[in-house]
């Protein structure tokens, strides 16, 4: 018999990795945020779509209905977005409750949140992303930009953000997150080039909605398939006989 | 021959110590989910850990169902590098000729 045996790896020694990336990996309440957003996003398209049907052959009453429900449906997720934006007024509930509800069987396990002038650098990029989204909004409404372009657009501020916000918080989130901006940017690059990629005028908004909402919902899902092998891995490890 | 921690030498505080070490905290359900010990077993050695100096307890409230969130202090870190250390230096005494 050999002697010298090669050492196998103790699995143990993995516990802190698969904790750190499982920890990360918790996406659940970014999937159903996104999904959130987009039944929002679809209930608002289809109000204003009919109440401009209404309005085109001619029945007001209705279409003023519709239109009234738009602007309410707009005027309160404009207002839940604010509310649940900044952490005392709902956001910490709302992630709280979530969390509860998604991994209360799972457990808590997470991260310091960022402090000090990293929160101040990710509330500046976010100024910044908003005052970059209303130009972009109101050049597009101007006509300065053709709507099949607003993505491309968009891809020039929205892939960096989501690339410093990835690098302002990377030791609380998966790099499989950048899998959203790698898509957005990639999407951009498709129609630019000239891919028939693009839905028709009817479909409009949904240009913006799949690869904003729709790419963040892949790169959820993905995360979230990550985070239950991570779990598989960890409880390997946690329950081994090494060591 | 070095001397191991007999503190983190018991296998299940040296894997919530692991657990613990790879991220900022972790409460009790998810050491118990995870580990796979009795909930007994467990809090007596939390306990153990939290006198040796390795682990810090925060008991709080989530809503009106307490909620106990546990942290590796420094002293936690430094004790279970030194422990891999003095592990990996037995490990090579013993496999020497």
């Amino acid at each position: 018999m050999q002697r010298h045996e090669k050492r196998q790896p103790d699995p143990v020694a993995d516990i802190p990795k698969w904790t750190r990336r499982y920890a990360q990996s918790r996406a659940l309440p970014a999937v159903w945020f996104m999904i959130g957003f987009i039944v929002i996003f679809i209930s608002l398209y289809a109000l204003s779509h009919f109440a401009g049907v209404q309005f085109r052959t001619g029945r007001y009453l209705s279409g003023t209905i519709l239109a009234a429900g738009a602007a309410i449906l707009a005027l309160a997720i404009v207002i839940g977005a604010v509310a649940l934006s900044v952490p005392r007024w709902g956001g910490r509930w709302l992630d709280r409750v979530l969390r509860e509800k998604l991994y209360g069987a799972e457990g808590h396990v997470a991260f310091a949140p960022p402090a000090g002038s990293r929160k101040l650098l990710g509330l500046a990029a976010a100024v910044i992303f908003g005052f970059c989204n209303l130009v972009a909004v109101v050049l597009g409404i101007a006509g300065h930009i053709p709507n099949d372009y607003m993505q491309p657009v968009s891809a020039l501020y929205v892939v960096p953000f989501l690339v410093f916000l990835y690098f302002l918080l990377h030791a609380q989130v998966h790099p499989l997150v950048l899998l959203w901006p790698l898509l957005y940017g990639l999407h951009a690059l498709l129609i630019v080039a000239g891919a028939p990629i693009l839905l028709p005028d009817s479909l409009d908004e949904l240009n913006l909605l799949i690869p904003t909402a729709g790419y963040g919902l892949v790169a959820g899902l993905v995360a979230h398939l990550y985070n239950r092998h991570a779990l598989r891995r960890l409880k390997e490890a946690a329950r081994s006989d090494h060591a | 021959m070095p001397e191991l921690d007999r503190v983190i030498h018991e296998p299940a505080r040296l894997r919530i110590l692991m657990v613990l070490s790879g991220v900022d905290e972790a409460d009790f359900n998810f050491l118990l989910s995870t580990l796979g010990l009795s909930r007994g077993n467990l809090s007596a050695h939390m306990d153990k850990l939290e006198q040796a100096g390795y682990v810090a307890i925060e008991k709080g409230f989530n809503g009106k169902i307490p909620h106990t969130v546990y942290r590796c202090t420094m002293a936690g870190r430094e004790a279970l590098a030194e422990y891999w250390r003095q592990l990996d230096a037995i490990r090579g005494l013993s496999a020497q000729p």
